[in-house]
């Protein structure tokens, strides 16, 4: 099943032009950060250039998503808002009131046991307004995300800071607190500080022992969980374009721990990798 | 050749997504100029040569604290006290739970069963989503983790956000060693143990450290002894980018929501202890004086601090009742002991969620003052709305996390940082506080607070913010919510 391919279509029916309108107005070639960015600017076509780490900017994100926790604040919060329909494409995931403790079963049981109330409400509230629902069970958010509803080029937003994991599939994604997804949900814009963008060339391939986890693992060393602070992080070269969409994942997942407001990566070329690769 | 990319949509049935995107490939990434000169594009550009790039192991207690696998961590380890005996491997969190992750870690877990080597350590496996694990189960990955006595837990969350039966009593666990694939490993996240060290690595890391039940096992190197008693070596992973034969799943878990939903009516029951209705927050108003100090943060204070995770979870409906684990984690400075702040009004010191409740019954607004990144972590809302639900009027740091700043100007509070950073020295804890100039609160013009000594003795300081001109709407209307419901109306 493909989720919302007519509202994807829209968005990159309007990218050349919005593309056009960038590069006119940044006057040099774009970074794919800006390119995203500019492309979901709430004003349309951009008239000016925005300051990197200055500027205050209004953006329209092509979806949001939220986790059981999160959701249930949020959701309180957006039927105060007093509309009958979630403005953008959003979903709901019951991930985050399971425990682990004996094995899948009996662990799901219990939570459905413990948390009905909630789960009944989510469900509820999500038929109602118009909000896709992933029962208890059915994943963790952001595995879900990048399997049923990112896209090369979109920017959501999502109640949790790991939403960056659609960074993997070359998504603008941000973790939210609730209240701006209720912003959103209501059909309002989403204010971000425009961000700085911390370019990481990646050379070479991985090989033996090393992953994807361990790129992230070594800029988290490097840049420290301040390092990315209200910046996007964009990777690119040889390394990235070798690498598959899930391992892009894992580093955009974790560009949350070195504070950066989301990762992400071209949608590139490649040299060489197979469909079902052998890292041996 | 197909793109990584395309290659996932593809293999996750979303050919119309990859034919789009195909069309318009040019604006889906980075101009060639900025990849070929990034330093004239970027604000700071990192150079990372994977063919160089070794197993690493962040931890314990922080992601950032890069340690190699093998011999350098035998040194850290030694010379931190950091217990070697590795007690659990955990593979899962929305981090490293795809199939590509399970193949790889169970390529490493096949060889092991296959050379007659037990797990020295249990096993744990959280799959991303039930695509995922009814596909690798099919595939026989699960098998492979099932057969060194793993145990699969829910495609969900668990262990990564706090929710791990592990312990009966976590205060009092012991000292130990865990390593995961998640990403955070803050203390106390995993299993409410502040004595558990977790360790951050790759899954197939996790999978060999925990069949070597060693932390600083490098299976480049080092060999394990079988149950013949013979020395065996673990070969490089092999991973699975994605499935040869597809993606499947019986029931992917998914509801779609009725066409019409104006005839569903959503129940939240009076004497719900889960889920609580909300009624709007009161603007803070241009007069604050005479506010109290609630509690001076010393050291990090993520929202793990604000508002922990673990059984709290079970309240996040319901903002009254998890306004009761309200910055339980932060450490105070003047004592440097957890939830144990001074009540000016008594002298006594209390928790910090009744201290504040005692303020806010007897009227009066307080302050928190942090210290660098307040707020890092996740995005939780709660970490704001607690405080101004239970009448903090403003959180002043060194410096914020961006989720957590956003929050509280959302919540119509104040989130302020120090112009001068060592100004958080000057705040002491019977300290009393004056917003002199909070009726001039204009975008880039700096805060000047009062801060009143005990002795009598009076300093202004001045306090940064970055609220523009909507966000200071916010704050009058007292909260952005506030705003959306005047201007809908």
């Amino acid at each position: 099943m493909v989720f919302d391919i007519e509202m994807i279509k829209e968005v990159y029916a309007k990218y050349p032009e919005r593309i056009a309108a960038a590069r006119a107005a940044v006057g040099k070639p774009l970074t794919l950060a800006e390119k995203i960015l500019y492309a979901h600017l709430w004003e349309g076509n951009a008239k000016t250039p925005y300051q990197r780490g200055g500027s205050y900017v209004d953006f329209a994100p092509d979806r949001i998503a939220c986790q059981d926790a999160t959701a249930q604040m949020a959701l309180l919060q957006f039927m105060q808002a007093g509309k009958t329909q979630v403005a953008v494409p959003t979903t709901v995931h019951c991930d985050h009131l399971i425990q682990a403790k004996i094995g899948a079963d009996k662990d799901l049981q219990n939570a459905m046991n413990q948390s009905s109330e909630v789960f009944n409400f989510l469900d509820s509230v999500s038929n109602k307004y118009g909000i896709g629902f992933w029962k208890p069970g059915a994943g963790i958010i952001h595995q879900v995300v990048l399997e049923n509803y990112a896209f090369p080029g979109g920017m959501m937003i999502g109640t949790d800071s790991h939403t960056v994991n659609a960074g993997g599939l070359g998504m603008v994604a941000i973790g939210v607190g609730g209240a701006d997804a209720v912003d959103v949900m209501a059909g309002m814009a989403w204010e971000l500080k425009f961000p700085k963008l911390i370019g990481i060339k990646l050379t070479g391939k991985l090989n033996g022992w090393s992953s994807p986890k361990d790129v992230i693992l070594k800029v988290a060393g490097i840049l420290t969980v301040k390092g990315g602070t209200g910046a996007i992080v964009e990777y690119f070269g040889e390394g990235a374009k070798s690498m598959s969409c899930t391992g892009k994942g894992t580093i955009s997942n974790m560009g949350a721990e070195i504070g950066a407001t989301t990762s992400t990566f071209g949608y590139d070329e490649i040299h060489g990798a197979l469909f079902a690769f052998n890292r041996s | 050749m197909m793109k990584s990319m395309e290659r996932y949509l593809r293999s996750t049935g979303r050919d119309a997504v990859a034919d789009a995107a195909n069309e318009i490939a040019e604006h889906l990434t980075g101009d060639d100029e900025v990849y070929a000169n990034p330093e004239a594009y970027f604000d700071e550009v990192i150079e990372i040569n994977l063919d160089e790039l070794k197993p690493h192991i962040n931890g314990p207690f922080s992601p950032d604290l890069a340690t190699l696998a093998g011999a350098e961590m035998s040194a850290k380890a030694a010379a931190n006290d950091w217990p070697l005996n590795v007690e659990w491997g955990l593979i899962g969190s929305c981090t490293n739970s795809s199939y590509e992750d399970l193949s790889r870690a169970s390529s490493i877990a096949k060889q092991a069963f296959e050379k007659g080597v037990e797990a020295k350590a249990e096993f744990g496996i959280n799959p991303g989503s039930e695509q995922v694990r009814f596909t690798a189960e099919r595939d026989g990955l699960m098998q492979n983790f099932e057969n060194l006595g793993a145990k699969i837990f829910t495609n969900a969350c668990g262990p990564c956000i706090g929710q791990w039966g592990r312990y009966s009593d976590p205060k009092n666990a012991p000292k130990n060693t865990i390593v995961h694939s998640f990403n955070r490993n803050f203390a106390k996240r995993a299993d409410g143990n502040p004595n558990t060290h977790a360790f951050v690595t790759s899954p197939e890391m996790v999978a060999a450290i925990a069949i070597s039940g060693r932390l600083d096992f490098d299976p480049t190197t080092d060999t394990l002894t079988n149950k013949n008693g013979e020395q065996v070596k673990l070969d490089e992973p092999i991973g699975i980018e994605l499935p040869p034969k597809g993606f499947d799943v019986e029931d992917a878990g998914y509801q779609a929501p009725d066409v019409d939903g104006s005839a569903i009516s959503v129940a939240v029951a009076n004497d719900s202890q889960r889920l609580q209705l909300l009624t709007p927050f009161t603007p803070l108003g241009s007069v604050l004086n005479d506010t109290k100090l609630l509690i001076k943060a010393h050291g990090k204070c993520t929202t793990d601090h604000i508002s922990m995770a673990g059984p709290w979870l079970r309240y996040r409906g319901h903002l009254d009742n998890i306004s009761n684990n309200c910055l339980i984690g932060a450490v105070n400075a003047f004592n440097l002991k957890t939830d144990t702040v001074k009540n000016q009004l008594t002298g006594e010191y209390g928790a910090v969620p009744a201290t504040q409740r005692a303020y806010k019954a007897a009227g009066i607004s307080t302050i928190v003052v942090g210290d660098h990144n307040y707020g890092e972590g996740s995005s939780r809302e709660h970490a704001a709305m607690e405080p101004r639900h239970l009448g903090v009027a403003a959180v002043i740091v060194k410096s914020f996390a961006r989720i957590h700043e956003t929050n509280l100007k959302k919540q119509g509070m104040l989130g302020l940082t120090f112009s001068i950073e060592s100004d958080y020295d000057k705040i002491q804890e019977d300290d009393s506080f004056n917003f002199v100039d909070l009726a001039d609160f204009a975008p880039g013009k700096p805060l000047t607070l009062e801060v009143v000594h005990a002795d009598g003795s009076k300093e202004n300081i001045s306090l940064n913010h970055t609220y523009n001109a909507s966000q200071i709407e916010w704050f009058e209307a007292g909260s952005a919510l506030n705003l959306i419901k005047q201007q809908a109306s």
